[in-house]
């Protein structure tokens, strides 16, 4: 009986506990201002960011290094993104878009280091990314186009009895878009994450057997890298399409 | 550890534990404009200048390759001008030489000709004086012999003035052949 007990104890799985937020120092409540689980992983991806754009090209090389190249890869890549996606008139707001490809990636990858924290995990953290990109192409569409914007919901090519009806979908369309935005990539970072450490408690009681959820958790972990790289790119590539939207609203 | 315990109970979603909002929210916008400070203030403008330094290199490269590649074709031309020239001077060149070869060929024949022309005529006359001379002398000693023959033979002097006209006549006609 004791042995059942020991047992089940034994196979409680807790997948969601590596999400808590806690502060990092001592073990008082979390205020507002604590420095937290989260705002370390910021702050290591920050370190991150800095050795990789800042010390990846030290040399300032006409010919790089392999990690010169790899920040010239991913600097061409981004903003060749910005302007295919949302043309050259976007090109000013591409920092804003390195930033936000950065961070995301990053934190994404970072996150991947067994016993770290994920922060884009958080639904907190990437509705506040996605809203600050929400208002900020509604700014700049209005700012650009003024009441002109509102075309972006008009859609003209339509039959003109549907467009009111379009209309109102678009208008709802684009209101879900900082929702889908900032579920899609806290969803995905969290449903990895959960499946891994799921694995990983059948790997601890399993005993002999536990090879097959450690296979399982190399595999998923394989496509949990993957996953992190695609949604930074999906996260970024949506903006830009929001971008787009704003700097060019006509259908 | 009791604390722990708390946290672990209260854990359910942690994304949707709505009093951690504040903190994440906070340290996000503190860390985004760090973030943002140095992708934009250090890291992009370096990248970009790497880039644009590196471009403006390969457009001069390319460019000073496409000056080498006009120069190698003005010099392959001049080259081939040069080298058609040189054979055209030297075929007519050859062909001024050949001619002259061949005039001084002509004119040193001419002058053997005239030369051997000359020295035949020469010859020629020098045979007919000599036969012209030989028969003279023939003429004179037949005339003796016969003069001498006949006077063996008959001592009478009309007979030997007769004689004498003949063999002049025949050896007249003999130095005319």
């Amino acid at each position: 009986m004791a042995t059942d007990t020991e047992a089940e104890k034994s196979l409680e799985i807790h997948p969601m506990d590596q999400f808590l937020v806690k502060p990092v120092l001592g073990d008082g409540p979390l205020m507002w201002y604590s420095f937290s689980n989260t705002a370390m992983w910021m702050g290591i991806t920050l370190l991150g960011i800095i050795i990789f754009l800042i010390v990846g090209t030290r040399n300032r090389a006409y010919v790089p290094d392999r990690f010169q190249m790899v920040v010239e890869l991913i600097y061409g890549f981004v903003r060749n993104m910005v302007q295919d996606v949302a043309g050259r008139d976007a090109l000013p707001y591409f920092p804003y878009i390195m930033t936000a490809f950065m961070f995301v990636i990053f934190s994404n990858v970072l996150g991947l280091i067994p016993m770290s924290f994920t922060p884009t995990s958080h639904i907190a953290v990437t509705a506040t990314l996605a809203l600050v990109v929400f208002i900020s192409v509604t700014v700049i569409g209005f700012v650009k186009h003024g009441l002109g914007f509102l075309g972006l919901f008009w859609i003209s090519s339509a039959p003109l009895p549907l467009r009111p009806v379009l209309a109102v979908i678009e208008i709802m369309s684009y209101f879900v878009r900082p929702i889908s935005h900032s579920i899609r990539l806290a969803g995905n970072m969290m449903a990895g994450h959960a499946m891994i450490k799921v694995f990983a408690a059948f790997a601890g009681v399993m005993g002999i057997g536990s090879f097959v959820p450690i296979i399982a958790i190399s595999a998923v972990y394989g496509l949990e890298l993957l996953v992190a790289f695609i949604q930074a790119y999906v996260f970024t590539i949506l903006t830009c399409v929001y971008l787009k939207d704003a700097l060019h609203p006509q259908h | 550890m009791a604390t722990e315990n708390n946290v672990t109970e209260q854990a359910g979603i942690p994304q949707l534990e709505f009093s951690s909002f504040p903190n994440q929210i906070l340290w996000l916008v503190v860390f985004l404009i760090a973030i943002f400070i140095v992708v934009r203030s250090v890291a992009l403008p370096r990248i970009s200048q790497i880039v644009s330094q590196r471009e403006k290199r390969i457009q001069v490269d390319l460019e000073d390759a496409r000056k080498l590649n006009e120069k190698i074709e003005g010099l392959e031309n001049s080259i081939t001008e040069t080298l058609a020239e040189a054979k055209r001077y030297s075929e007519g060149k050859t062909s001024e030489t050949r001619n002259e070869i061949l005039e001084m060929q002509n004119r040193a024949l001419e002058e053997a000709e005239v030369s051997v022309k000359a020295e035949v005529e020469v010859a020629e006359e020098r045979i007919a004086a000599i036969k012209k001379e030989a028969i003279t002398n023939i003429r004179e000693i037949a005339n003796e012999a016969a003069v001498e023959i006949v006077n063996q033979i008959v001592p009478k002097r009309g007979i030997l003035d007769e004689i004498s006209g003949v063999v002049d006549t025949k050896a007249q006609g003999r130095a005319d052949e």
